[in-house]
């Protein structure tokens, strides 16, 4: 009997809880249109996707093995066999750049994600439990907000050793600190919100609020913080790669073609534009995707 | 004269202007040319223009100037010697310093220098030196017999850590050093030391000042470095330049470097310049006036009338791609074979990385570091390039493809290749994974700044890695690499034979004789097939053409002492 | 005042945090110095050998020991001695710290003119070709690697056609390039700042108030809008200053520059313990320091924060 009300009382908080969910959805709807709207959301959207399509279709569209070497082909200018010319083993820069996408949007997504999810988790924690955990959780964000960006993911290199893997590492966690503090931020503004103290006292587990009415309500403006956060982790990834300790040769990632490329920077043009171009076009659609978001997500912006 | 400009215009044509292809041409003409020049007991890098140019050596040349040299790190850890690991720290005291002997580069022979003689015990353990007189190091300090003392004390004091100069001191071999009278003085070993006289000619046992190491303590090396010798130390700051000045009262010189009194530069500047693109930009601008420089930049001195490239056989191991033999993978000699077979040496100096220059590996010591500069007794063991032999041999052995990649019982033939980062940036290690998939292998590689890379190696923590060391005694890098239980010894080779041969080499009381247990040596490392015997590497400069009478160091470092700017 | 204290004694138990943390991070980095000093010399070396340096630097000790000697030392500003030069970590910063402290401030200095221009231009001619291109020019600062833009800086300027030095030129000369490279990501980040608070403020009550009020819409800007919009642009000042910092340990090696970027790369590459220790500690504090005063400065700017 106790059981069943209970059961019951907790459906009616979820459907309370689900109301302000089908609110945001209709804020999404209206976040979508805006986004429609807006000039440089399209053109950011239309870059990230042709570079989403040329990633995955990179093995059907390029004209070489990203990785076969040809002794007497090395740096060739750009041409029609070679439009982005050729790298100092003969390598073709332009199978290598598309190749590329691949690996640089997985560094930025997986950096992200690792960095979103520990720090969304923390976040809502610290907000939600108060007192002693979030104490402990702030002050250990304090400390790692102390230490400036590049300075925390070299220190994690060092420890982990070089490599494109322990470089989604180090970025991950040194983006922790800014999710926790806005998952913290808004947790702590939902949790006396009427139906999260419903289903609070009808007896749901601090793990299902959390999940089912928490963690929709405090997403948005992190997809904001993570969309941008991806075109700062490829930026990352791609300077530790420029001082050694990122993706290692022959990964054709574009940090590490800069790099390789450098030495040639005044003989072979064309080995550093590219793929120095590749990120920049890539991280200007990301990030006027992700203003576009903020400015749709932030009423007072609206026009 | 009339040499001297000759030389310098040889460096122009062949290095200024040729292509690529008509550089390997001439480095290839490297060897015989060192080999001639080489004397059999000693195993000297040799410069051998510096041999030309220095014959003709002029005292009548303009004075004056500031000379910028762009090196990487030039100091590395500290300028005193009797602490410093660092091999160019070296060639920036040598110019501040004097040396007790001088060893010419051109053909290895041991010359005076503060010592104006000496005699060795027929066992080879006790060493008379007779001093030169009247020599005054910089802050007024005379040099004598107790000066050397405090020199040498100073490097083995027990409880200081030991640098460099520790191990070329003789390390446990060593015993003592008296002084005898005020200008003679007796060094004394345990155990034969047969590269003494050698290494008192190396830059790290130049003889300082004792009054002002005593007076400077821990702060010698940074604040100061005083000696006897053409410049005076000025400042060193960190991450930036040491500047020496020119010493006006200097009337040294060994009588055999052709060069006496006070050096004409009034300044010598070295700057620490990490990129080498930058350092050779910074020459082309008259920013500098020497830097050192890598194989791909090379293209861009091409056409450039104002400059010359400089190449100095490297002093020191050849540029061995390493096997680590206890991977269950290349415990198998089929493997390390066919490795050797598919690494086309000749079309791999061709590539960027190595522009032309330096000559095919064909043991683990190149030939300027061999008497005569004959390696002809071990050649028979080099693997010569056979991409369709070692596809068969590695099926022949069951090292079958599967895809693109060979394997045998679920083991695929991909490499783990741990290097420094640097060696990738240069291009030198990438190849190599493109001549492994022409057989159906791979390399997976590791790279990261020099700890991670000597880390992994003195672990163990690798299956392939290319590995080299600079000197100029042989017996000590054959040592450190391949006689088992050494710290740096972790190929996984473990044959007494070797052992025995390197430790009667270490005992020989005479170079000479230490080539007798050396090359046979080499010989059996060969045949174990240890790694690829990738290069024998130069160490490459580039000049202004305005630098004139530019000497180079037994270990291929430049000598500005007598070097002068044209106006 | 006491909300200044508070915040001053929360910030001690912070730099506890952080020499503990970056000691022990440090700690597990792989890599033996002493073997590093070692190898390539040309000759063996044995392990007691060796072995006599770990002592002599005290690695041998157990971890809780080598931190409270540490600590010990730190507090009384003593960081120790370099592993490779013997110099102490103290006199390397201070050595190292002017140059970067010209080189952050040059890029501050440049990021806050150019970003605020930018940023002023775009919120004013909102809507227009200026808007545009404004926010195109600081969506570029944002999305070019630093070291990418410092190469192509001195390709250009540098080697063809000879307008600044190519090895680390002393004085402002030498200056300009780098701050340019290390500012312009920074100064994107103000203007779209500048631009957005602008917009911001000037839907403000008061703001509407003076424009009824008949002032001129410069007027409005420069009197009472911008004031306002100061406040999180100081923000993102502090928190950039840190960015800079950190950048400029990439930008001094592209640029040939000493400073103490390039002392914590070579430190960490050298497995330089103290060096790198004391270089992360100083970096932190600074940056936790820069951020407090940040704190502090919003009370003085706009009174409408609280300062209790």
């Amino acid at each position: 009997m106790v059981g069943s009300a209970s059961v019951q009382l907790a459906d009616q908080a979820d459907s309370v809880s689900k109301k302000a969910i089908s609110k945001h959805q209709t804020q999404m709807g209206i976040i979508w249109r805006q986004l429609r709207r807006n000039r440089a959301a399209m053109i950011g959207a239309t870059i990230l996707l042709i570079e989403i399509l040329l990633a995955v279709a990179a093995p059907v569209i390029v004209p070489f093995d990203p990785y076969q070497q040809n002794p007497r082909a090395a740096l060739q200018a750009p041409s029609v066999e070679h439009w982005f010319g050729t790298d100092d083993t003969g390598r073709d820069l332009f199978s290598r750049v598309i190749y590329g996408a691949r690996i640089s949007l997985r560094v930025g997504l997986i950096s992200v994600m690792i960095g979103g999810c520990i720090g969304i988790t923390l976040g809502i924690l610290a907000g939600y439990r108060g007192g002693f955990v979030d104490n402990l959780i702030m002050r250990t964000m304090d400390l790692l907000l102390a230490f400036p960006g590049i300075l925390l993911a070299l220190a994690i290199i060092a420890v982990l050793g070089p490599g494109l893997f322990n470089v989604m590492i180090a970025v991950g966690v040194a983006s922790i600190p800014v999710y926790t503090r806005v998952a913290r931020g808004s947790t702590l503004a939902l949790k006396d919100r009427e139906f999260v103290l419903s289903a609070r006292s009808i007896g749901a587990g601090d793990a299902r609020i959390a999940m089912r009415h928490i963690l929709p309500n405090v997403l948005p403006p992190l997809i904001v913080l993570a969309t941008l956060g991806i075109a700062g982790a490829i930026l990352t990834a791609a300077g530790l790669s420029f001082i050694g300790l990122g993706a290692v040769p022959p990964t054709p990632e574009w940090g590490a073609i800069l790099t390789l490329g450098r030495k040639y920077i005044y003989q072979a043009w064309w080995y550093t534009t590219f793929p120095g171009l590749a990120i920049m076009i890539t991280v200007l659609g990301i990030n006027m995707l992700g203003d576009a978001l903020q400015d749709a997500l932030d009423p007072r912006l609206r026009r | 004269m009339e040499r001297d400009t000759k030389a310098a215009s040889i460096e122009n044509r062949t290095f200024g202007m040729m292509s690529r292809r008509q550089l390997a041409g001439l480095s290839v003409m490297l060897p015989a040319l060192a080999a001639a020049l080489a004397n059999g007991s000693v195993a000297a890098g040799i410069g051998n223009r510096t041999a030309i140019s220095r014959a003709a050596m002029a005292q009548d040349v303009p004075q004056g100037g500031e000379l910028t040299v762009a090196y990487n790190n030039p100091v590395g850890d500290t300028l005193n010697q009797h602490r410093s690991s660092s091999t160019s720290s070296r060639m920036i005291s040598r110019h501040v310093l004097e040396n007790l002997t001088w060893v010419d580069p051109a053909n290895g022979s041991v010359n005076p220098w503060l010592a104006e003689s000496w005699e060795i015990s027929e066992d080879g353990l006790e060493y008379v030196f007779h001093l030169k007189q009247g020599v005054m190091f910089h802050d007024g300090t005379p040099f004598n017999a107790e000066a050397v003392k405090a020199n040498f004390d100073n490097t083995m004091d027990p409880e200081a850590r030991p640098g460099f100069t520790y191990g070329a001191m003789g390390a446990s071999a060593y015993a003592g050093t008296e002084v005898v009278d005020e200008f003679t003085v007796k060094v004394t070993f345990i155990s034969p030391h047969a590269a003494f006289l050698l290494f008192l000619s190396d830059g790290g046992t130049g003889i300082d000042s004792p009054t002002a190491m005593a007076e400077a303590g821990e702060d010698y090396g940074r604040t100061t470095l005083v000696g006897s010798g053409p410049f005076k130390f000025v400042e060193w700051i960190q991450g930036s330049h040491v500047t020496l000045e020119r010493n006006p009262d200097y009337t040294g010189g060994p009588a055999a470097f052709g060069f006496t009194g006070p050096t004409p530069l009034d300044r010598l500047i070295y700057r620490d310049v990490p990129e080498a693109n930058i350092r050779l930009q910074s020459v082309l601008a008259d920013e500098a006036q020497l830097a050192s420089i890598i194989p791909p930049n090379v293209p861009e001195v091409q056409g450039q009338d104002n400059v010359r490239v400089i190449a100095t056989p490297k002093a020191g191991t050849t540029r061995m791609y390493l096997f680590n033999m206890n991977s269950p993978k290349l415990s198998d000699m089929a493997v390390r074979k066919a490795i050797n077979m598919v690494v086309d040496k000749e079309a791999m100096l061709m590539l960027p990385g190595w522009a032309g220059f330096g000559r095919p590996g064909i043991a683990c010591l190149p030939s300027n570091m061999v008497p005569n500069g004959d390696l002809s007794s071990v050649e028979q063991y080099d693997i010569p390039y056979d991409l369709e032999g070692a596809r068969a041999l590695l099926d022949e052995a069951g090292w079958v493809l599967n895809g693109d990649i060979r394997e045998k019982d679920g083991v695929q033939l991909i490499f783990d290749m741990s290097v420094m980062q640097s060696d990738v940036d240069a291009g030198v290690i990438e190849p190599i994974d493109g001549f492994l998939r022409e057989a159906g292998m791979q390399l997976n590689i590791k790279a990261g700044d020099i700890n991670y890379w000597i880390d992994s190696f003195s672990n163990g923590d690798y299956e392939m890695t290319l590995m080299s060391d600079s000197g100029y005694v042989a017996v000590g890098m054959v040592q450190e690499f391949f006689r088992s239980g050494e710290p740096f010894a972790t190929t996984g080779l473990a044959n007494a034979e070797i052992d025995d041969l390197i430790d009667k080499a270490i005992g020989a009381p005479t170079i000479e004789e230490q080539w007798e247990y050396l090359m046979p040596c080499i010989g059996l490392i060969m045949q174990e097939v240890v790694g690829v015997m990738g290069w024998e590497s130069d160490n490459l400069d580039v000049a202004s053409n305005k630098l004139q009478q530019l000497a180079y160091n037994e270990i291929g470092f430049p000598w500005f002492y007598g070097a002068y700017l044209e106006q | 005042m006491r909300y200044a204290l508070t915040r001053l004694v929360l910030a001690v138990p912070i730099m506890f945090g952080v020499s503990l943390f970056t000691f022990l991070m440090l700690h597990f980095v792989p890599g033996d110095p002493v073997a590093a000093m070692f190898i390539g010399q040309g000759a063996a070396v044995s392990e007691e050998q060796m072995d006599k340096v770990r002592d002599e630097l005290g690695l041998n000790d157990p971890l809780p020991v080598q931190y409270l000697n540490f600590l010990k030392n730190a507090v009384r500003g003593d960081l120790g001695n370099s592993i490779r030069t013997n110099e102490p970590v103290s006199e390397m910063i201070m050595r190292n710290l002017p140059a970067t402290m010209q080189l952050t401030l040059a890029s501050m200095a440049f990021a806050l003119v150019l970003g605020i221009s930018l940023g002023m231009l775009a919120a004013i001619k909102r809507g227009t070709v200026f808007d545009t291109a404004a926010m195109f020019i600081a969506l570029l600062g944002v999305s070019m690697p630093s070291f990418w833009l410092g190469l192509l800086l001195i390709s250009v300027f540098s080697i063809q056609l000879g307008w600044f030095p190519i090895i680390g030129g002393s004085g402002w000369r030498g200056l300009i390039l780098p701050a340019f490279a290390l500012g312009f990501a920074a100064s994107a980040i103000i203007a779209r700042m500048v631009r957005a608070s602008l917009l911001d403020v000037l839907r403000d009550n008061y703001i509407v108030t003076a424009r009824a009020k008949g002032l001129t819409e410069r007027r409005v800007i420069f009197r009472h809008a911008l004031r306002n919009a100061a406040i999180p642009v100081l923000t993102i000042v502090g928190l950039q200053f840190g960015g800079l910092l950190a950048g400029a340990v990439i930008i001094e090696s592209v640029f040939t520059r000493q400073g103490l970027g390039r002392m914590l790369v070579t430190a960490l590459q050298s497995r330089d313990f103290p060096v790198a220790q004391g270089g992360v500690l100083f970096v932190a504090i600074v940056y936790v320091f820069v951020n407090l005063i940040v704190d502090l400065f919003y009370g003085v700017i706009d009174p409408r924060i609280s300062v209790d």
